[in-house]
């Protein structure tokens, strides 16, 4: 595992566990939907922590072949949630687009970072 | 106020967040980034929140120029908890169908061919079989004690038993040797 590959994983390893204290956090403040959705946060780290330990695998040290897996998986992955978005904003469904956009706007930081760390290190 | 519409409300109000939405709407009719602002919470989570307490009818909304304002539903929270408490229960027709076979089954285990077999020993089910050896007697009519006796005595030997029973259970009413039966409610 190279530096960057090293410093993304560390990103997302601090985010599910700040995601999963805020969740508890809320949870005992009684604010249990908001509690829930870093719990949703917490899971889309957690999903693209896993993308990048199968990118590891499938492209061996090959750094660059694995950024282009991981950030393709980044842009395939979320086309289900922007469809379930669109959906939900058509039928006016406030709760469903809150949830698609939690994790739309935590996939787009995971892109962004995963940019700037390559980015930094090159 | 339906039980699935009260469930439904207290479900909504068990949230801080929402809580603080509904004492700030008390203040005064607000609208969504407003509501982000002063609680500070995204627009997108205040929207979510909005939708739930529409959705339990805690809050409605009316279009202002160009802002949708949100403003507190008064009128369901008049409704007093015991108000909802005295509501007869969606339940109610499902809980007499259960009570009514429960009784049934008593009926079916203790009384074989009209006769008693045996005094169950659950005072609730010897309940069950006084009041439907009760059912042989007359309302507005008084009994002497040898025809209660008599009368009982087709369903079960120890009549007097049963008699006392019946008498302590507020089923038959006695005065000296004469007994009548009782209107319960």
């Amino acid at each position: 595992m190279n530096e960057q590959q090293r410093k993304f994983e560390s990103y997302l390893d601090e985010q599910i566990a700040s995601c999963k204290q805020r969740s508890k956090l809320l949870a005992e403040d009684d604010r249990m939907d908001e509690g829930n959705f870093e719990k949703i946060r917490a899971n889309v780290y957690e999903i693209f922590k896993t993308i990048l330990s199968v990118a590891e695998r499938v492209c061996g040290k090959d750094d660059l072949a694995k950024r282009g897996f991981f950030l393709q998986k980044a842009e395939q992955i979320p086309t289900s949630w922007t469809a379930s978005y669109e959906k939900a904003k058509q039928n006016g469904d406030a709760r469903k687009m809150h949830i698609e956009s939690i994790k739309l706007d935590t996939i787009q930081e995971i892109k962004d970072m995963c940019m700037q760390i390559w980015e930094e290190t090159t | 106020m339906t039980e699935a519409e009260a469930i439904s409300l207290f479900k909504c109000l068990a949230d801080k967040s929402r809580l603080q939405i509904l004492k700030s709407l008390a203040a005064q009719d607000m609208y969504v980034e407003r509501l982000a602002e002063r609680l500070g919470l995204t627009a997108s989570t205040i929207s979510f929140h909005l939708k739930k307490l529409s959705d339990a009818g805690a809050v409605t909304a009316y279009k202002n120029q160009y802002y949708m304002m949100y403003s507190l539903n008064k009128e369901i929270f008049q409704t007093s908890i015991l108000e909802l408490l005295q509501q007869e229960s969606d339940e109610a027709q499902k809980q007499a169908q259960r009570d009514a076979d429960y009784r049934q089954r008593v009926i079916d285990a203790f009384f074989e061919y009209g006769k008693l077999k045996s005094i169950p020993t659950q005072l609730k089910k010897e309940r069950i079989v006084l009041e439907v050896i009760a059912e042989a007697f007359e309302f507005d009519r008084m009994y002497s004690e040898r025809e209660v006796n008599i009368m009982i005595a087709d369903y079960y030997d120890d009549f007097c038993t049963i008699r006392r029973d019946m008498v302590s259970e507020r089923l038959l009413g006695r005065n000296g040797m004469e007994y009548w039966r009782i209107k319960n409610d």
